[in-house]
């Protein structure tokens, strides 16, 4: 929108500000001209445009159970899980984004279902009071199913039709559908046995079949084993209970696959291309016969203590998560032109590790006043050991590099707006043969020819040598995209029948690449962030050093944002209030001549404040974590909402 | 979740029937893990019987038509729209009025920007699956699927697609034919192996770039192949928006102009047959499936086309259209092209703040086709071919034939005597192909044909008109012009040929995964 035009218009037909002579645009009003790209006026496509999604969920489960002999049960369960989605878009005809097509109606129904079925053999017993054993063998099958079909219709007679399709109200429908499906077939079988409840150990073994994986590889095995000892049963622990009531220490070690790797990534495949009004099919993924199981191994180890008959609480444990052969979308050249320009492919080898406390403490336990406090704290530290022929994977403004955290920031140091012509400045470097910064050397791109000139200091407005800001040479590591701690402070509070809840939660260590920034900083005629107004403009009103003069048309340069760069990368940390509920329980008295077992009335609000220097909307938004492109990148991203509740809870 | 607890039994009949379900639930086994993919082919079978072959066939022509923009968006990259728009927005005729194509118009491309990153990606994508066909229809043909005359047809489409898209590489990646004797100067990797297996990763990535010598002799060979195995006439739908040979000799004479071959140009202009110019100016551009003009064009439709994001009707097209491509007054203001010339009135239209190309009108259903090869370009290229020749003669009617049917006023019709020379003759030539493809991405592909011309030297990107400075009032027949040269405000300024943004570069992904083009990415970037 514009900042110095109405949003609305009572001389216009539709009562909004349209262009009168470019009227896809918002009205200019007093200036020149519309907003770049004719962008519409955005008040009437909230106001009128509709998008609806209703979502209906169906979960059953049923079992059988059997006692067969003393200690052996048998059970076989069936459930099934489905998801119904029916989305629903209108879009008017007068003006915004229906606008060229006419009027349009969008209908989609996005259908999914999951079942699944466990038998389970079980046997527990107890032999001369102390050795306690429980065998256990499991069969599960899982299968989902997800299927969409979506109408679009276009040219609508009357914008009066808008609450649905209806036949024969428009002239230029278009059909689209899908379907995908996979499974998993798993067998387990677990042995547990402790002695006298002092020691305990457990092993396993899994065995599963993963439909995403070709038939030679699609079956994984996969071990675990752990042991606790609950050293506070000894005899010789007796003097101590009552200072330290329980002290175990115990460790783990297990492996499992990853079974979220797409429905049929390893088949080659030719997939519907239309032509304008001739079928086609066309390759449309690179198959890898020799795709295998990416395998988890998870280690810890560490011990629990409970002081002053468990009061107080301690957790602490060291934990290490090794995964490997990741399969990920690994990049092709793009000169190969594979489909979509990526190799599904196990990649390579990634660990984390790091260490987790938790602290519980009953705190107050006096009479009617209660509060009880947890505190946890947990470290990560992630490092990509061996990729592919040792080959970075690059993405927008990440990269997979050994030796580094997975998807580290990667881009420019950005350092500041030249004083002198509010030019940016950039660091480039030379590198030796092995890709070591041997030196480094200013560069200032100049706005005005979008050129590139090594930068001196003695005399800034000098253009002399030109030297190219270098995407493979001059971009560096700027930090990690995932946190490297993390936790969380719960306390419940209670005072007679009222409870109060506050939870806090902090993270840190990573950062984010605010992309959304750089589009609030566009120099095309659109509306600006705050930001802008800290914008070079004179030697002597040179604004905030980072911020270069205005020109227009001129984001890709002056912003740079199709790379990352230290003038948009922020520190990610937050503390945030994630709940407080404030509640009431009736008291008995009042329940029984309700008839009720309980009730209890709370207010709740979660999301409520965040604490944190991120100059975005929300620090935990992400574009979409799930893909090379958008891992700690903000991009327009939605923040986490803040909602409050009122509710009443019934027991019958 | 609701649990159900309906039976809790206790006797052995239940154990045997635990037993039997345990045992029969192992072949549900394959129920899960064996599943068949339902919204795919696997490649295997994508050759197995001769309608098959024809759908993989379509589905080059669907890349060319709509490849993957950023995000998996469609945008007419690169042939459904994309390479016209480019092709004008490097060149000054045309005018970016917005921000969606000023990255292209003022040359600020870099190794990231989506324009630029994006032709290479989709022209090669094109290329691959090109590849794909030719060795599925081998294979066809050896296995009985096919007939070899049937294979080598499917063959010849595959080589006319990978020949269009190599040149559009080239045309923006590479020097012209001309930079060095001999062109032995960087072209494009010009591939020609199907890559769709692990090891073809591996061998194909080694291969760098071929010189431009060795692109146009590929070129060459795969549009003669193309020429000798293809149809002579389609059919409905097909008749134009699939090769025949008369686009592979359509594309080997625009191939051939570019390499400066006149006498090739006027040899493949002399085996064309079976075309005519359009009754009227606007014949290709009303009437995109039926006319006697047009060889060969990329199809829209409505239900499959570039989107109001990249399609044609909205990006060149005034209200409903987004007008986002207006007409320079460079070109419009010119008065060389006449007052009376029919196409100032059949292919142009107003809007409120300047003049824009009517040549795609479908805003609403965005069925306009891309017209990629016309027959009008085959009589300029050989008019120009025969006046370099110097048989200015026949140059004259070839012009005329193409001029004459928008300039109707026998006064203002070129004549021998309109010409002092030759050198004048082939620059009417040269201006009458910016008049006549005004809005169909030509500018560029001459812009960087000549522009070492010793004559007609375009002197690389040219100054341009900066929407910002221009009303309504910018557009005028005659208007700023002093001696057939544009006086008024050209404040995107010129990028001489020897300058590093005349190529675009090889984009940024091609580098961090190839190692062999990261040695050769044009200079300067």
């Amino acid at each position: 929108m514009l900042p110095n035009v109405e949003a609305r218009d009572s001389n216009h037909p539709t009562g909004y500000n349209l262009d009168i002579i470019n009227p896809r645009a918002l009205g200019r009003g007093a200036n020149n001209d519309v907003l770049s790209n004719g962008i519409p006026n955005q008040l009437f496509v909230l106001e009128n445009d509709k998008r609806v999604a209703r979502s209906w969920r169906l979960l059953g489960n049923a079992y059988l159970q059997a006692e067969l002999a003393k200690g052996l049960s048998f059970r076989t369960q069936l459930g099934i899980d489905g998801s119904y989605v029916d989305d629903f878009i209108f879009q008017d005809a007068r003006h915004g984004d229906g606008f060229g097509a006419n009027g349009s109606v969008s209908q989609a129904y996005s259908p999914t279902t999951r079942w699944n079925w466990q038998n389970v053999l079980s046997y527990n017993n107890t032999f001369s009071d102390v050795h306690n054993l429980g065998i256990t063998l499991v069969q599960e099958y899982q299968k989902d199913r997800s299927t969409f079909f979506q109408s679009t219709v276009q040219n609508i007679s009357d914008i009066y039709f808008q609450e649905n399709i209806v036949s024969g109200t428009f002239a230029t429908p278009t059909v689209a559908g899908g379907i995908g499906e996979n499974g998993l077939a798993s067998y387990l079988g677990r042995v547990n046995y402790n002695y006298n409840s002092k020691y305990y150990l457990s092993a396993s073994i899994r065995r599963d079949e993963l439909s995403a994986l070709s038939p030679g590889n699609r079956v994984g095995y996969f071990p675990g084993a752990s042991f606790a000892y609950r050293v506070s049963e000894e005899t010789f622990w007796d003097g101590l209970r009552d200072v330290i009531s329980d002290f175990r220490v115990r460790g783990s070690a297990a492996q499992t696959g990853n079974t979220s790797i797409g429905n049929y990534p390893y088949i080659g495949s030719f997939g519907s291309a239309l032509y304008g009004s001739q079928n086609g099919i066309a390759y449309n993924n690179f198959g890898n016969d020799g795709l295998k199981w990416e395998a988890q191994t998870k280690i810890d180890f560490g011990f629990d203590l409970g002081l002053k008959n468990n009061k107080y609480n301690l957790s602490a444990a060291y934990w290490i998560q090794d995964n490997d052969d990741i399969i990920l979308q690994a990049p092709t050249a793009p000169s190969l032109g594979v489909p979509g320009n990526f190799v599904n492919r196990n990649i390579g080898r990634v660990k984390s590790s790091g260490i987790e406390l938790t602290l519980d403490a009953a705190v107050i336990n006096s009479g009617s006043f209660k509060w009880s406090s947890s505190l946890n704290f947990s470290t990560q530290k992630n490092e990509v050991l061996n990729l592919v022929n040792g080959q970075d994977i690059i993405g927008n403004y990440n990269i997979i590099r050994e030796g580094e955290s997975i998807r580290s920031i990667y881009g420019y140091n950005y350092r500041g707006v030249n004083a002198a012509n509010g030019n940016p400045i950039y660091e480039t470097y030379n590198r030796d043969a092995a890709g070591a910064i041997t030196e480094t050397i200013l560069v200032q791109g100049n706005i005005q020819n979008q050129t590139y000139y090594v930068y001196n200091e003695a005399n800034p407005t000098e253009l002399g040598t030109v030297r190219a800001l270098n995407g493979s040479r001059d971009r560096v590591i700027l930090g990690s995209a995932l946190p490297t701690f993390f936790g969380g402070f719960d306390n419940n509070f209670s005072y007679g029948n009222f409870d109060l809840n506050i939870f806090l939660r902090f993270s840190g260590g990573n950062v984010i690449m605010n992309r959304t920034r750089a589009d609030l900083l566009s120099q095309s005629f659109n509306n600006n962030g705050t930001e802008i107004l800290g914008r070079w403009q004179s030697v002597e009103n040179p604004g905030d050093g980072q911020t270069p003069r205005l020109f227009l048309n001129r984001d890709a340069f002056t912003n740079n944002p199709d790379f990352a760069s230290t003038r948009w990368v922020e520190d990610g940390d937050f503390v945030r209030l994630q709940n407080v509920s404030l509640g009431y329980s009736f008291p008995t008295s009042t329940l029984k001549s309700l008839d009720l077992s309980s009730l209890r009335i709370f207010v709740q609000g979660q999301n409520l404040l965040t604490f944190s220097g991120y100059s975005g909307l929300d620090p935990e938004t992400s574009t979409n974590f799930s893909t090379n492109t958008g891992f700690g990148e903000d991009f327009n991203g939605n923040p986490q909402q803040k909602v409050v509740s009122v509710g009443v809870k019934v027991g019958f | 979740m609701k649990s159900i607890k309906f039976l809790n039994l206790k006797n052995k009949a239940f154990t045997i029937l635990s037993i039997l379900v345990m045992i029969s639930v192992t072949s549900c086994d394959k129920e899960v893990t064996e599943l068949e993919p339902f919204d795919r082919i696997t490649e295997s079978l994508a050759f197995s019987n001769p309608a098959r072959v024809e759908l993989s066939m379509v589905g080059v022509y669907d890349a060319a038509q709509s490849g993957f923009y950023a995000g998996g968006q469609v945008r007419g990259y690169p042939f459904g729209a994309a390479n016209v728009e480019q092709g004008d927005m490097r060149g000054e005729d045309m005018l970016n009025v917005a921000a969606f194509f000023a990255i292209t118009y003022e040359a600020n491309y870099n190794t990231a920007s989506a324009n630029n990153v994006f032709m290479w990606h989709t022209l090669y994508g094109v290329i691959n699956k090109a590849n794909i066909i030719i060795e599925g229809v081998q294979k066809a043909a050896t296995d009985g699927v096919l007939t070899a005359a049937q294979a080598s047809a499917y063959e010849g489409e595959a080589r006319f697609l990978r020949a269009l898209s190599h040149h559009e590489l080239l045309i923006h990646f590479a020097r012209p034919f001309g930079h060095t004797a001999g062109a032995s100067h960087p072209g494009v990797p010009y591939r020609t192996v199907a890559v769709n297996t692990a090891d073809r990763l591996e061998s194909e990535v080694v291969k760098g770039r071929n010189t431009v010598a060795e692109c146009y002799t590929l070129l060459l060979e795969d549009l003669s192949f193309a020429e000798t195995n293809l149809p002579a006439t389609r059919s409905g739908v097909q008749k134009v928006t699939r090769a025949t040979k008369g686009a592979a000799i359509g594309l080997k004479n625009r191939i051939l102009l570019h390499k400066g071959d006149w006498a090739g140009v006027i040899a493949e202009a002399n085996k064309l047959t079976g075309y005519s110019l359009a009754a009227t100016t606007d014949g290709v551009f009303a009437n995109n499936s039926t006319n006697t003009e047009s060889i060969f064009s990329i199809e829209n439709a409505s239900t499959d086309n570039p989107g109001v994001n990249g399609s044609l009707p909205n990006m060149y097209g005034v209200a409903p259209g987004r007008a986002l491509i207006a007409i320079s007054p460079i070109m419009y203001n010119n008065p060389a092209w006449l007052q009376s010339d029919l196409r100032r009135s059949s292919l142009v239209s107003e809007a409120g703040n300047g003049f824009f190309s009517n040549k795609y009108r479908r805003v609403a259903t965005q069925e306009d086709y891309n017209p990629i090869l016309r027959y009008a370009e085959v009589v300029l290229n050989a008019a120009e071919a025969q006046a370099r020749s110097g048989n200015t003669g026949a140059a004259l009617d070839l012009l005329n034939s193409v001029r004459n049917r928008a300039v109707t006023t026998p006064a203002d019709q070129f004549t021998a005597t309109s010409f002092a020379s030759a050198k004048e003759l082939i620059a009417a030539i040269l201006f009458e192909r910016r008049i006549e493809f005004l809005g169909e991405g030509r500018r560029w592909p001459d812009i960087h044909r000549l522009a070492l011309d010793p004559d007609y030297n375009s002197g690389g990107i040219p100054s341009k008109v900066a929407f910002g400075n221009t009303t309504k009032a910018s557009w005028g027949f005659g208007l700023n012009y002093e001696n057939g040269v544009y006086k008024g405000s050209r404040t995107i300024v010129a990028r001489p040929y020897d300058d590093f943004r005349f190529l675009w570069p090889i984009p940024l992904d091609e580098l961090n995964t190839n190692p062999t083009l990261k040695a050769q990415q044009n200079p300067g970037y």
